[in-house]
């Protein structure tokens, strides 16, 4: 009784690539996930005097968010809309299982979708990227991180606006106090704290040294660390919050 | 032989609401069981227990010997679902849901392709396996389902209603192929509202009204204990005004319906009642065009445990789906 670990990790592959089948050209996602972060970075970095060199951190830390938890945040919701879910829930697959399937999905649109622009980028301005490996890490992590954001609000979602509208009433404010367009040392001394709460922040500080070779690589590791812990803790949350809303009927 | 489904003092509460109250019973390997009931009575709810999808609130149930609670997953390898509401994917082809289900099963990728091809043939939608799911009509769209439920070739099926809404001619092909999987062995639990498909279909019928197994045994018996009363069927070559009357006024009559030009006689003595109708037919002058005498029907027996009839049941279904569409409409 009970399964491998490696049936379990297969069961998650396959929801994955089923994910990526339905959802990665879907209307929803291309416009949460690739127009909205790209048409925010131009917000943030026209008439500032700023390099693409320098902007590149907060174009990968917009990405990364936005396109991680676009699909996590929609994929629930449209299943239990559509009665798809329930075909899902049928089969022998447990619930962190399935969440984990549609972690794996989030994070890979999420990884793919960050690299490509900031890559063509990078090599259009020639900019050189501090640590090409570092900034690959980081950008796993925090797609990670946000893609089990998505899935934590969705969980209970029956209709995508549920989940799209208390996610965008989290990561809007966040853009503003995650040091991606002020240093967090500037805000208000309560708006710290929370700044170093939230994900972003850790994405853009990684990513800052990733690319830029700013701060130094134990604000590197800790900010990596608490993306992973975010990123385990969003996929636990989750699943016990879909099994609470499944009870429900 | 262990039993394919043994349920003890099954019970789910939402807050105050008892959706299903400690019911109990037992479907052996091979049988076709049947469980009806109205719209609301929980046959839902338990079917969604049964299946590993809801948590009961007390009470026990085993799927071939397995714990549903303790183990979902494992349950769920044994059965197939074909639920009213689960839908195959619709943005992806036939054959892929079938290799997206095959592969959560665990089947290696040759199996689940020979299946896949068995099961689209066996169910007329081979020719259509690259297209689409959302650009088939309803019924295909229940086949494609029928199809992922059967892909690792389950020894218990659960269906919820399976041919609501359906076609005539899908709802026949599903009714056929699931005749055929049962005499292949396969243990098949059913819920319906439709009686008439519960009766020709399921070796034990259930029925369930508030919650509670009301009735549980084979619909011979379940028609022969719902009325000790026969029903005396009668038309004449013509219509005489207030026969109904004459004839609702013989002793041997408990009660009278007009159904179309033939008057139905709840009696519990046919042979006098047949012997007063020719009496009448006589004094008035009448021929007797047609005479039989009707054994009750499941939905005799359905409506005096429950109270509701067919077409109850079926205005019933209808409110409850309107429900639905109002409610996915905003």
């Amino acid at each position: 009784m009970g399964e491998s670990m490696m049936n379990n990790l297969r069961k998650a592959v396959a929801i994955a690539w089923k994910d990526s089948k339905i959802y990665y050209f879907s209307a929803p996602t291309v416009m949460m996930g690739l127009l909205f972060p790209v048409l925010m970075f131009l917000t943030f970095w026209i008439g500032r005097d700023l390099s693409v060199y320098e902007a590149l951190p907060g174009l990968a830390a917009l990405t990364a968010f936005f396109s991680g938890s676009s699909i996590g945040v929609t994929t629930l919701a449209l299943e239990r809309t559509k009665g798809t879910f329930d075909t899902q829930l049928a089969m022998p697959v447990s619930l962190l299982v399935i969440v984990l399937g549609k972690t794996i999905a989030s994070f890979l649109y999420g990884f793919t979708i960050t690299i490509i622009p900031v890559g063509i980028l990078a090599l259009l301005s020639q900019s050189r990227i501090a640590s090409p490996i570092l900034f690959l890490v980081s950008i796993t992590f925090s797609a990670l991180a946000s893609a089990g954001l998505g899935l934590v609000l969705s969980a209970t979602a029956r209709h995508v606006h549920e989940a799209m509208t208390p996610l965008n009433i989290i990561r809007i404010p966040m853009m503003f106090i995650s040091g991606l367009f002020a240093p967090i040392t500037n805000l208000p001394s309560f708006l710290q704290g929370i700044a170093y709460i939230m994900p972003l922040t850790h994405t853009v500080s990684s990513l800052q040294y990733a690319i830029l070779g700013q701060w130094n690589m134990e604000t590197f590791l800790a900010s990596v660390g608490v993306l992973a812990l975010y990123a385990v803790l969003f996929l636990i949350i989750a699943a016990k919050r879909l099994g609470k809303s499944l009870e429900k009927g | 032989m262990v039993d394919a489904i043994n349920v003890h003092n099954l019970t789910k509460c939402y807050g105050n609401l008892l959706a299903v109250d400690h019911i109990s019973f037992a479907v052996r390997q091979g049988e076709f069981f049947g469980l009806l009931g109205p719209n609301g009575a929980g046959k839902t709810t338990t079917i969604r227990m049964l299946t590993g999808l809801l948590k009961p609130t007390s009470g026990t149930a085993h799927i071939m010997g397995i714990n549903v609670v303790k183990n979902p997953v494992d349950v769920k390898k044994q059965i197939g679902v074909i639920s009213e509401t689960a839908n195959p994917y619709l943005e992806m082809s036939a054959w892929d849901n079938l290799m997206f289900a095959g592969s959560i099963h665990g089947m290696p990728k040759g199996r689940r392709k020979e299946q896949a091809e068995n099961l689209l043939k066996l169910l007329g939608i081979y020719d259509r396996r690259d297209e689409k799911v959302e650009k088939f009509s309803k019924g295909l769209r229940k086949r494609v389902t029928i199809a992922i439920a059967l892909v690792h070739d389950p020894p218990l099926l659960f269906l919820d209603e399976p041919t609501v809404g359906l076609d005539v001619q899908s709802a026949r092909m599903i009714r056929e192929l699931l005749r055929e999987l049962n005499e292949q062995g396969t243990t098949i639990f059913l819920t319906t509202h439709y009686i008439e498909e519960a009766d020709i279909l399921c070796d034990r019928v259930g029925i369930i009204e508030n919650g509670k197994l009301v009735a549980l045994d084979s619909p011979e018996n379940l028609k022969a204990a719902g009325r000790e009363e026969k029903i005396v069927e009668v038309s004449f070559d013509s219509y005489v005004r207030k026969i109904e009357n004459e004839l609702a006024q013989l002793p041997a009559v408990n009660m009278t319906k007009k159904r179309g030009d033939k008057f139905q006689l709840y009696t519990g003595d046919p042979s006098r009642v047949i012997q007063e109708l020719s009496k009448i037919a006589e004094e008035k002058n009448l021929k007797i065009v047609s005479l039989n005498v009707l054994t009750p029907t499941l939905e005799d027996a359905f409506v005096e445990l429950t109270g509701f009839s067919s077409l109850d049941m079926e205005r019933m279904e209808q409110i409850g789906r309107l429900k639905k569409i109002k409610i996915k409409g905003g």
